[in-house]
């Protein structure tokens, strides 16, 4: 395997040694391009004191492209699918390198805190969002105890 | 006392004159809003001193005076580029971003389309380069668009045939099978 550039390394130990509030990567041992990572669900939000488990993976071009994340926990939100795929700008369309692993993941909590159904990955929990707002944050809140204790 | 000096061990250091860093830094002190009335050592000592974290390239993350990850040697090797929008990045770093079809020609800091600032000295070598990277992303992503949009053409098309006559779309693509099976035997021969 090439070796891992600076940008990584410096990143990783900056995860490590200042970490963002709510939020934890850790590289996995055998490949460290891969991370194990945790988020706080948002307070005020349905994810409230629930521990989201994440994969990201920082593909060979990065930071040309995009780091590929996505939602081991189960979660009900409009724009995240049954897979755990994010459907987030800055993972796609609106990627740009000076974002970093950092911002990538508080991008993602924010998600969390502020879904967004009229650009649903989920189309039928997006449908329930925007039809019955208060039942699906209830069934989103119910997800989080069953499946994101912490 | 006497002092004789046997050896001298000259010590250089170097930095590229962004010009706007030291702008910047001077703005911030309500005091001086012009460059203040330093000796040039003083001046570039400040200059220097305020290389900290924010003087980084945002793709790579190295210092400006440091290398971009291909390179080994700082300096000429690997110059620096100052944007129309004040951003600076290693050449190389802000040439492969440029060059992806996601970067759609924007400034990975602020979005904003990036060009080559003018009368700045150290962009004046890249010119021609970066010149011809834009034109040649621009004819890309144009045709990237052209394409897309042919797509879509071509899909309304064959929804309105479908609904037209239903045995349309199967005669076209039969039409194809046998155009390829030309083209195997052109081959062969």
């Amino acid at each position: 395997m090439a070796s891992l550039p600076k940008r990584i390394i410096k990143e990783t130990e900056r995860l490590v040694t200042d970490p963002v509030p709510g939020i934890t990567a850790e590289p996995h041992d055998d490949n460290l391009r891969y991370f194990k990572v945790t988020i706080e669900g948002p307070a005020g939000s349905p994810y409230e004191d629930g521990l989201f488990n994440l994969e990201l993976y920082l593909p060979d071009d990065y930071p040309m492209e995009a780091p590929k994340v996505r939602f081991l926990t189960k979660i009900y939100h409009p724009n995240i699918d049954r897979l755990g795929r994010i459907c987030l700008d800055i993972l796609k369309t609106n990627w740009s390198p000076a974002l970093q692993i950092r911002t990538v993941l508080l991008s993602v909590q924010a998600l969390l805190a502020s879904p967004n159904p009229n650009d649903p990955l989920a189309n039928d929990v997006a449908e329930d969002w925007i039809k019955n707002e208060q039942g699906a944050k209830a069934k989103a809140k119910e997800w989080t105890a069953l499946y994101a204790k912490k | 006392m006497k002092v004789s000096v046997k050896e001298v061990y000259p010590v250089f250091a170097w930095s590229w004159d962004t010009d706007t860093g030291s702008k910047a830094f001077f703005h911030n002190d309500p005091q001086h809003n012009e460059r203040p009335d330093f000796n040039n050592e003083t001046y570039t000592f400040l200059k220097n001193y305020r290389n900290d974290e924010d003087d980084v390239c945002g793709i790579c993350r190295v210092s400006y005076n440091g290398v971009c990850p291909n390179c080994k040697l700082p300096g000429r090797s690997c110059p620096l580029v100052v944007g129309q929008c004040n951003h600076n990045f290693h050449v190389h770093c802000i040439y492969r971003w440029l060059d992806t079809v996601n970067s759609k020609g924007l400034c990975p800091m602020c979005r904003q389309e990036f060009t080559l600032k003018e009368d700045v000295i150290i962009n004046t070598k890249h010119w021609e380069h970066f010149m011809t990277l834009l034109s040649k992303n621009r004819e890309r992503r144009l045709l990237m668009e052209r394409e897309e949009q042919d797509l879509n053409n071509e899909i309304m098309r064959e929804e309105d045939a479908g609904e037209q006559d239903g045995t349309e779309g199967q005669q076209e693509l039969e039409e194809e099978d046998d155009m390829q099976y030309d083209d195997d035997d052109d081959q062969e021969i």
